[in-house]
């Protein structure tokens, strides 16, 4: 059954002069208990797009195109029913537990809130809601944690109440904006370990925004790839690795270092920086960087061409990029 | 937008004001309608003419040639006790935030302790001391600014320090007094400024309270502060003469104000990079 | 030529004075580092992992001497840095130089690129402004960017170009040590490897030898010859980065490796629970309370870091096989 369908969801954001376009024609779907990774660098709308399903996109800016969330259409929908969705049916999960939790209210109490919200509880039976949920993420004390205040938490201990915050009113889609960025690896290999679970047992969709395609590529079933506003493609996790048809997915695989490749090998680098939204013009986003840039890819959109098991990549050139990868 | 729009206003409002301040102190140092400290009974308690603008006051002296005049005064004041809180202030404060440890609670203990006189109880206790006058009243009006200049370069040294870029100078193997100079005061100058035109307007109310209580400028030297305490005897015949000291003051304290109010916004780099 | 190794530290111990818990209490001491020892040789880049508070960073802070050990030394080519007077620590800066994670942080806003990147050089002295400016000339182009890239100020350069600023300022006084404290973390994975290269080239082209200060496993993998794993504040284990990552011998290292997230393979299951809390001994080792492999042994007594073959060092009683 399909939770979410997304389709050609635009966010513009009026400047001095002209509209700049942050999100441009995102499409995609996402079914109960299904997780999509979305990855992309700095300023490739990444965020955004996973605000603007939340409705909480800068005050200013205007939303486009159609998010159906359980056959309701949430763009154009008024604040107050958005806030109901909010928190209950959609959560999300942000990457500095520490700025995203007041941190003069004991985490206990900030577990409950949603749940006082949301499902009209006491204060009480939210309270102790919220010890049970603290202690379904496997929380090490969740007794003390409820008492403690943010601060008085790790970093990792911080990122699970967050969780079990979001988990509250069991939600059927969880957005992760960087869940574990600021974190140690063994710690974020815990998190996205406990996403995993939560996922399984509850048949929650997941989203995960991440900058990283190896966190991404873990734990997700198809991955969204976005440059400069732009989903440059878009499948199931295996395909867009192992047989992408995009050039700015293969120039992001051979530009990592693995751990196992000989020490000092060259990498692959990608000549310039990404594009601040600003300066995105009329073609493809990733023209400039692009070894086989056309002239056609500076004046037009490249258009979003299909392959098989939902395998989409947006690049005039997709079809000559063999299964070579 | 129209945060902005204020800050541009008051700037440009206050930098008009104490440009008027300015120029009034240029002028009466090469003219003045009328020596300022000229008596001429006949005239006494003139009312505002062609020939008196303002009047004369219950000596008969012309009461613009001393609002003009005692501008002096006052930004004599104003420039050489914020000089004397910036000189101190601003040594010790760095000298603080640079030798950790036991130096820097001393300085700041100091501080605590001089702060913990108002700046006009100091001066009247200095004055008093030493005899009322302006040097005395710049000298007590100074050192009650030294506090506030040294705390706050402390702090915004403190963490211009602990800015990379200054661990970075370190590690290149720079001392402290060129961190200081290269690193530490330029960025920590627009804070700076901004409360030295603050100061600025605090020394010239305290002036005139000072002279206003007969221990800060001394007759002949014109001053507004003391013009207010002359006015006092008359208030009833003549209570314009209180009106045009106190307006000078007002509006010298309000200029300096804006003018500070609007350089934190124009010198923040944040809001200089929102309005371009 | 002296046979001492570029960087010398040994049994180095740090410990901060943490705030009074109550009034009149007395202060605790937070230990950062405790017995930390190694080499590293010209020529060979060596590469420090950990987590969050392992003592990575104020392992850098000492080595670099911006920072004073409780006990134990540091010696630049057999110079011991701590028992020079100032100016001739001053003067040994000029051999050592760091790069800091933070591209935006580590650039004073207010200055040109000129005179950020001549920063080391005015501060060792003798240099004419001529040469000044040729030296930077030469060392933008050696880093990528354009001379004339000079008279402009940070801001006006993106997060990789300013870490390349940050890379020229290290080595205008041709170093033979730069201490790079996650040089490439804050940086878009595009851009990285960019500055990965760079750091290749350098080594080969100017001689420079690192000291990598990362979390990330594939980028000490990448650069360095030598790696030590720190657990709060020991080195737990020590040796030839491939060997160590191929085959670790500690727990911790195995559990490092495992967490890094691959592309080539699934994420293997990590161990449910959060970090359990701190064993009330401070005497075992101090990995025990998480390690897979505990014995009571482990909890009573710390092992100390020992030969084990091949170049390899590891603290621990009972080594991986």
């Amino acid at each position: 059954m399909t939770l979410l369908a997304v389709e050609d969801l635009t966010v513009d954001l009026p400047a001095a002069d002209r509209a700049v376009r942050l999100v441009d024609g995102a499409t995609f779907r996402l079914r109960a208990g299904e997780s999509l990774g979305v990855v992309g660098e700095s300023g490739s709308g990444k965020t955004m797009t996973a605000l603007a399903l939340m409705g909480l996109q800068p005050p200013l800016a205007r939303v486009g195109g159609s998010i159906r969330f359980e056959g309701r259409e949430l763009v154009g929908l008024d604040e107050d029913a958005m806030r109901r969705i909010r928190g209950d049916r959609i959560a999300m999960i942000f990457q500095e537990p520490m700025t995203a939790l007041n941190p003069l209210v004991r985490v206990g109490a900030q577990v409950a809130e949603p749940l006082v919200l949301h499902r009209g509880m006491s204060r009480r039976a939210a309270g102790a809601e919220a010890a049970r949920l603290l202690a379904h993420v496997r929380l090490a004390d969740p007794e003390r944690a409820a008492r403690a205040y943010p601060f008085e938490l790790s970093g990792g201990e911080r990122q699970r109440a967050m969780i079990a915050m979001a988990i509250g009113c069991s939600p059927r889609l969880v957005i992760a904006d960087e869940p574990t960025t600021a974190l140690d690896v063994t710690v974020q290999a815990r998190i996205l370990a406990l996403l995993d679970g939560l996922r399984a047992e509850s048949g929650m969709a997941l989203i995960l925004v991440s900058h990283d395609l190896a966190v991404v590529a873990g734990h997700c079933d198809r991955v969204a790839v976005m440059y400069g506003g732009l989903i440059l493609e878009s499948g199931p996790t295996d395909v867009v690795l192992r047989r992408s048809r995009n050039p700015y997915t293969r120039a992001l695989l051979e530009a990592r270092p693995e751990p196992g490749a000989p020490r000092g090998a060259r990498l692959k680098t990608i000549p310039g920086s990404p594009p601040h939204h600003r300066d995105v013009g009329p073609g493809c986003p990733f023209a400039g960087r692009c070894a086989l840039t056309l002239d056609v890819c500076r004046s037009a959109r490249p258009p979003a061409i299909a392959f098989a098991a939902g395998h989409v990549s947006r690049c005039f050139r997709a079809a000559e990029l063999e299964d070579a990868a | 937008m129209r945060v902005l729009l204020r800050g541009n206003f008051s700037l440009w409002l206050g930098a008009v004001l104490t440009g008027a301040l300015l120029l009034m102190a240029a002028v009466s140092l090469v003219w003045t309608p009328y020596p300022p400290a000229a008596i001429d009974i006949p005239h006494k308690l003139a009312p505002p003419s062609l020939a008196h603008w303002f009047g004369a006051d219950a000596l008969g002296r012309d009461v613009a040639s001393q609002i003009l005049a005692g501008s002096r005064v006052s930004i004599l004041v104003g420039v050489v006790a914020v000089g004397i809180g910036l000189l101190f202030g601003v040594a010790l404060g760095l000298f603080a935030a640079f030798r950790k440890g036991v130096a820097e609670d001393a300085i700041m203990k100091a501080c605590d302790f001089v702060f913990a006189f108002p700046a006009l109880l100091s001066a009247i206790m200095l004055t008093s001391a030493f005899g009322p006058g302006v040097v005395n009243a710049i000298v007590a009006i100074g050192v009650a600014n030294v506090p506030i200049i040294a705390k706050l370069t402390r702090a915004t040294a403190n963490s211009a320090l602990a800015r990379e870029y200054a661990l970075a100078a370190r590690a290149s193997g720079r001392g402290p007094v060129a961190i200081a100079f290269d690193h530490v005061l330029p960025n920590i100058a627009p804070a700076l400024i901004v409360q030295a035109t603050i100061q600025f307007a605090i020394a010239i109310l305290a002036e005139a309270a000072l002279s206003y209580l007969g221990l800060g400028a001394q007759p002949p030297q014109p001053s507004w502060g003391r013009m207010l305490s002359d006015a006092q005897t008359v208030l009833y015949n003549a209570p314009r003469l209180a009106i045009y000291p106190g307006a000078a003051i007002a509006l010298s304290v309000l200029g300096l104000n804006l003018l500070g109010d609007g350089l934190r916004d124009a010198l923040d780099p944040k809001l200089r990079a929102r309005r371009s | 030529m002296s046979a001492a190794p570029l960087l010398d530290v040994a049994d180095v111990h740090k410990a901060y004075r943490l705030p009074r818990p109550r009034p009149f209490a007395a202060h605790g001491f937070k230990p950062a580092l405790s017995g930390v020892s190694f080499a590293v040789i010209a020529g060979r880049s060596f590469g420090v992992v950990g987590e969050s508070g392992s003592g990575k960073s104020t392992l850098a802070r000492i080595a670099l001497a911006l920072d004073r050990p409780d006990a134990g030394a540091v010696r630049l080519e057999g110079r011991s840095l701590f028992d020079l007077g100032r100016r001739d620590l001053r003067a040994q800066r000029a051999h050592m130089q760091m790069i800091f994670q933070d591209p935006f942080g580590s650039l004073d806003p207010r200055m040109r690129v000129e005179r950020i990147i001549a920063e080391p050089l005015a501060a060792q002295g003798g240099v004419s402004r001529a040469e000044r400016r040729a030296r930077v000339a030469a060392q933008l182009q050696a880093v990528g960017l354009r001379p004339g890239d000079a008279q402009n100020y940070p801001h006006e350069f993106s997060g990789g170009q300013r870490q390349r600023i940050a890379i020229a300022r290290a080595l205008i006084t041709r170093p033979k040590l730069v201490i790079a404290d996650e040089p490439v973390s804050a940086l878009d994975v595009s851009v990285q490897a960019q500055a990965l290269n760079l750091m290749t080239d350098l080594m080969r082209d100017a001689g420079v030898t690192f000291l990598l200060i990362s979390h990330d496993l594939a980028v000490v993998a990448h650069i360095c010859e030598t790696t030590a794993v720190m657990f709060r504040g020991k080195i737990v284990e020590a040796g030839p980065t491939a060997a160590l990552f191929a085959s670790p011998a500690h727990p911790y290292t195995r559990e490092l490796v495992d967490a890094t997230p691959r592309l080539d393979r699934a994420p293997k299951a990590a161990a449910p629970l959060s970090a359990p809390p701190a064993p009330a001994s401070g005497r075992g080792c101090p990995y025990a309370p998480r390690c897979p492999q505990a014995r009571p042994r482990c909890g009573e007594d710390a092992p100390a870091l020992t030969e084990a073959g091949e170049g390899r060092r590891v603290a621990c009683w009972f080594p991986l096989g």
